[in-house]
């Protein structure tokens, strides 16, 4: 069993990086009232750019984050500009296939401007196992875990102490009344882009450090985990996106363990399938979906 | 100070405003009275922005405000309690209030008086401060709107059939707030199916019909025109 206790604490671990993309997806959900389907490749952008100085010259971690943040939010204003800013209200559907066509358009762009061959990443924090007590710890999933408590604290911050999020929240919850009370809805959607990318940044930094590499798959990799981690806890909810990640990821690890490696991505989708079927406002969540 | 004029507006194919004018002096207390789909909730949602006109113009303290977004008609000055409230639910009381000085950056102790202000007028939002709004009754939802628009300092107050659905005390409470705030300098104009209620705060007021104004003057005059007052008003104002 001290094995699957290892597999559990890696999995809360990795977990926080699912629940970053999640929490990602969620925000926008929740402010927009939109899928932003372009995320996954928002990400995977930020991946790639990050690897930019590593090539140029010696650059420390801290500058690749950077980076990735720097492109991940000029997409993300990309992606605003092209699939949301000239869309008419009241077409709920409309986003949803602008941004399905920009995931495609910017995951070919990198596709091709890499020929397909995924980038090697540097492992900043170190290939050596970390022991703690009687496991072992990859300390490229500690920083991930230090990496998700720290942007949501962050995030939490910004939304329940500043009067921006305070803005955000009254976009969330109803938009024609933060407009009467003087809030500028396209100024919030916006800068509710920049926040997401920015964060998008972060998350393609991490998540392509913990496999290795900045792959061609990752859009649709990160697609994929974000939509089940945003149904597993509830649509529209940020504490649902958490325990959705987190939950997600000890399972998939569990199912690695107990199962073997070429379950795990399967799992994701069979838990959705559940949920919707048996759960269909989330764990945490109140809405329906 | 609002000068609408020949207002148009459409929600799809259905012209909801034909050509409304009107006037609201500086200072004054007007009403819009009319039955159930006369143009009139249409009205002060063109005037805030939400809705675009599609001729017309709102004129506001000598500025062109038709067509603006509502952050800019609201900064210019205009504050609205909507009809329903549009209450944010899920956040404090306080936090509601907050959201109603959003428009305001002359500091936290300018806002924090504020809240004091508006506490004063409605002592209940003090106790309440910190309770989630969602859990308010009709009647203290209705004052956290109106302390909400409030919060903004606005010059012009519209308020949407404030007293609908609420108890015979709290209507009291209300119009009387209405009639100190204008006391106290404020431009009212007061949405009113409640015509007996309006009549007996506002100075003027203007009787709308499916879209078209179809009478202006004081209450008195309102009064002498049997039909108007037996055809639109007769169920209230006997």
């Amino acid at each position: 069993m001290l094995d699957a206790t290892e597999q559990f604490i890696n999995g809360l671990m990795f977990g926080c990086l699912y629940a970053l993309i999640g929490g990602g997806f969620t925000i926008l959900f929740g402010v927009m009232r939109r899928f932003n389907m372009a995320y996954g490749s928002t990400i995977m952008a930020g991946a790639y750019v990050a690897l930019v100085p590593v090539y140029l010259f010696r650059a420390p971690a801290w500058l690749m984050v950077l980076t990735g943040i720097a492109a991940a939010v000029l997409v993300g204003l990309l992606v605003e500009f092209c699939c949301f800013r000239f869309i008419k209200k009241g077409h709920e559907l409309a986003p949803l296939m602008t941004t399905i066509g920009m995931l495609i358009v910017i995951n070919e762009a990198i596709v091709h401007a890499t020929d397909a061959v995924g980038l090697k990443y540097p492992s900043p924090f170190g290939d050596v196992a970390l022991e703690l007590g009687q496991f072992l710890v990859r300390r490229d999933y500690l920083a991930v875990l230090v990496a998700g408590v720290v942007c949501f604290t962050l995030i939490f911050l910004l939304l329940y102490r500043t009067r921006f999020g305070r803005a955000m929240r009254a976009v969330a919850e109803r938009p024609e009344a933060a407009q009467i009370l003087g809030v500028s809805v396209r100024r919030v959607n916006v800068l509710t882009f920049v926040l997401t990318s920015a964060l998008a940044g972060v998350i393609g930094f991490f998540a392509a450090v913990s496999v290795g590499s900045a792959r061609p798959d990752m859009a649709f990799f990160v697609t994929g985990k974000g939509l089940v981690v945003m149904v597993l806890g509830g649509l529209g909810s940020l504490p649902g996106a958490i325990v959705g990640g987190l939950v997600l990821g000890v399972l998939e690890f569990e199912a690695t363990w107990f199962l073997g490696a070429t379950y795990r991505d399967i799992l994701a989708f069979v838990i959705l399938f559940l949920v919707l079927v048996f759960r269909p406002q989330g764990l945490v969540g109140t809405r329906t979906t | 100070m609002l000068s609408i004029e020949g207002l148009v507006t459409r929600y799809g194919n259905v012209t909801a405003l034909k050509g409304v004018s009107l006037d609201v002096a500086k200072g004054e207390i007007v009403g819009v009275l009319g039955p159930n789909g006369a143009g009139k909730t249409t009205t002060l949602l063109t005037v805030i922005g939400l809705l675009k006109p599609t001729s017309g113009r709102v004129r506001f303290m000598d500025r062109d405000v038709g067509g603006l977004a509502p952050d800019r008609v609201v900064a210019a000055g205009v504050g609205l309690v909507p009809e329903g409230r549009w209450i944010l639910a899920s956040m404090t009381v306080r936090e509601n209030l907050l959201m109603g000085a959003y428009p305001r950056h002359d500091g936290e102790a300018a806002i924090k008086h504020e809240i004091d202000r508006v506490s004063e007028i409605f002592p209940i939002l003090r106790e309440r401060q910190g309770q989630r709004a969602g859990t308010l009754s009709g009647g203290e939802q209705q004052m956290l709107a109106i302390a909400r628009a409030l919060m903004a300092r606005p010059k012009l107050l519209m308020l949407d059939e404030p007293t609908w659905g609420l108890a015979p005390l709290v209507v009291e409470e209300i119009m009387r707030v209405i009639r100190r705030l204008n006391e106290e300098g404020t431009t009212i104009l007061l949405v009113e199916q409640n015509a007996r209620q309006a009549l007996a705060v506002v100075k003027r007021c203007y009787v709308l019909e499916v879209g078209s104004v179809i009478f202006s003057g004081t209450p008195a005059e309102l009064k002498g025109e049997p039909l108007l007052t037996q055809t639109y008003l007769g169920a209230t104002a006997r």
